[in-house]
């Protein structure tokens, strides 16, 4: 079990979220994403990774998507009866400031919850709408998740929508590649 | 100058006091970007102009123009702008040799004054999205009334000008770079009192880079050419570049240019004072040096 210092302290993508100025939208902490995402959860047990440039060249060429950050905040959920999935905490480009997200896993590394932590920008937080982020539900690495093909756009949050799916084809080859691998 | 001041503080207060958010934000002072205001949203810019330096005399324009723009769809957004300029100068032009041995003033020795100088309407288009398309296309049009030509002499004037410009963008590292490209022609048809109709096409190439260097802040560069051709035949042409800076938050963002003019054909003067003339650049129709500000808000 770890505590909540620890698992803050861990996490300085979703304290990046916290520090910022009063104006920033923050729907939920650090703390209060796990619980969202994993209510039945006793535990959260940190498998945070650097990537190595071999690991980070190797997702980039599976996703189709750049990777910025070497840092990966990840978390193992485990109850009562073992483990319950992964969660990640990432971020990606607003256009102007970061969007920080939280994803959930199965088990067999599928999608399971999406949540927006934090959203700064001025347009494009309907990426919050359940339905579009249920777009992504059952998804695994491999699976097409090509933006406007097999990911519908919102207009007038596209550049949200697409970087978010950029970041969550991202994280599925990152568990697929790197964190399923133990 | 104080209906400049008026102007311009009425500009500020009418974007302060607007209610927040941000919107098709331009990076750059004078490349437009292929983005679109969204559906339903509107943004209040006020964009100045300080224009300086000119072979001869004094000279100092500043030109504020106030635009409101309202997305009708995510693809389409519509605009409306009132202009004015504040100008003084004195003895800042040649004149011109009419006949051997025979000058005449193109322009009037000095001016002072403070004035409305335009109003017009825009419409903006996408066609492509830098985002979901791989390059952005739009077309941006204006269509404009102008009574006072403040870019040179402040006079009065009737000028009908329609003014399309292709854009195009193209984004890299997730759209922390962006490259945008105008192809921007001007067609005017302008009477001067006493004196007959002219037409005059501009054209107004330009290019702009900018890279997002920490959050919300962008650093870049941009330029354009400047040329015109007056009843058919070739007037001038300059060349203008410098450096850009943007910054957006979430309620506002404020873009700021310097321009200097690079290159140019020789103005009139080249002829009848050339040892007064500076070598390569125009400085009777332009001036040396444009700073641009603009600060916007969205609602």
């Amino acid at each position: 079990m770890i505590s909540r210092r620890t698992f803050l302290g861990a996490a300085p993508l979703g304290l990046a979220a916290l520090s910022q100025p009063a104006r920033a939208t923050t729907y939920f902490t650090g703390a209060t994403v796990r619980q969202a995402l994993f209510p039945s959860a006793t535990q959260f047990v940190d498998r945070s990774v650097t990537l190595t440039s071999a690991q980070a060249k190797a997702i980039s060429k599976a996703s189709a998507a750049r990777v910025s950050k070497s840092k990966v905040a990840v978390w193992e959920a485990r109850g009562a009866n073992g483990k319950l999935g992964t969660m990640f905490i990432d971020q990606v480009y607003g256009k102007h400031e970061f969007i920080t997200y939280a994803v959930a896993l199965g088990p067999e590394g599928d999608v399971r919850q999406i949540e927006i932590m934090d959203y700064r920008e001025t347009y494009g937080d309907q990426i919050r709408i359940p339905k579009w982020r249920a777009q992504f539900s059952g998804k695994r690495h491999g699976q097409p998740l090509k933006f406007t093909k097999d990911v519908k756009n919102i207009s007038g949050a596209t550049l949200s929508c697409l970087h978010i799916t950029d970041g969550i084809r991202r994280l599925l080859a990152t568990y697929a590649l790197v964190i399923a691998q133990g | 100058m104080k209906y400049c001041l008026s102007l311009i503080s009425a500009a500020a207060l009418s974007v302060l006091t607007a209610a927040p958010a941000q919107a098709d934000e331009s990076l750059f002072g004078y490349i437009v970007g292929a983005d679109i205001i969204p559906n339903g949203q509107g943004e209040a810019v006020v964009n100045i102009t300080r224009r300086t330096d000119k072979d001869f005399g004094t000279y100092r324009g500043t030109d504020v123009v106030l635009e409101g723009e309202y997305g009708v769809s995510d693809r389409f957004s519509v605009s409306a702008f009132v202009g004015g300029f504040n100008l003084k100068y004195k003895n800042a032009f040649a004149q011109e040799q009419v006949a051997p041995g025979v000058f005449e003033d193109v322009y009037p020795q000095q001016f002072s004054g403070t004035r409305l100088s335009k109003v017009g309407v825009a419409a903006k288009y996408q066609f492509l999205s830098p985002y979901t398309d791989g390059i952005g296309l739009t077309l941006r049009s204006e269509l404009y009334y102008q009574f006072r030509y403040g870019r040179i002499d402040g006079a009065k004037t009737k000028q009908v000008s329609f003014e399309p410009n292709i854009i195009l963008q193209k984004n890299f590292l997730d759209d922390t770079l962006i490259t945008t490209v105008n192809l921007k022609a001007e067609f005017e048809n302008r009477v001067f009192p006493g004196e007959g109709a002219e037409n005059e096409i501009k054209f107004e190439p330009g290019a702009g880079i900018s890279y997002r260097v920490a959050k919300g802040l962008y650093l870049g560069g941009e330029g354009f050419y400047r040329a015109d051709n007056l009843n058919g035949e070739f007037n001038h042409g300059s060349v203008f570049l410098g450096p850009t800076i943007h910054y957006g938050a979430k309620k506002f963002y404020i873009t700021a240019t310097f321009q200097r003019q690079v290159m140019g054909t020789p103005p009139y003067s080249y002829d009848t004072a050339p040892q007064f003339t500076t070598a390569g650049v125009n400085l009777e129709e332009e001036t040396r040096n444009e700073f641009r500000l603009k600060f916007g808000v969205n609602f």
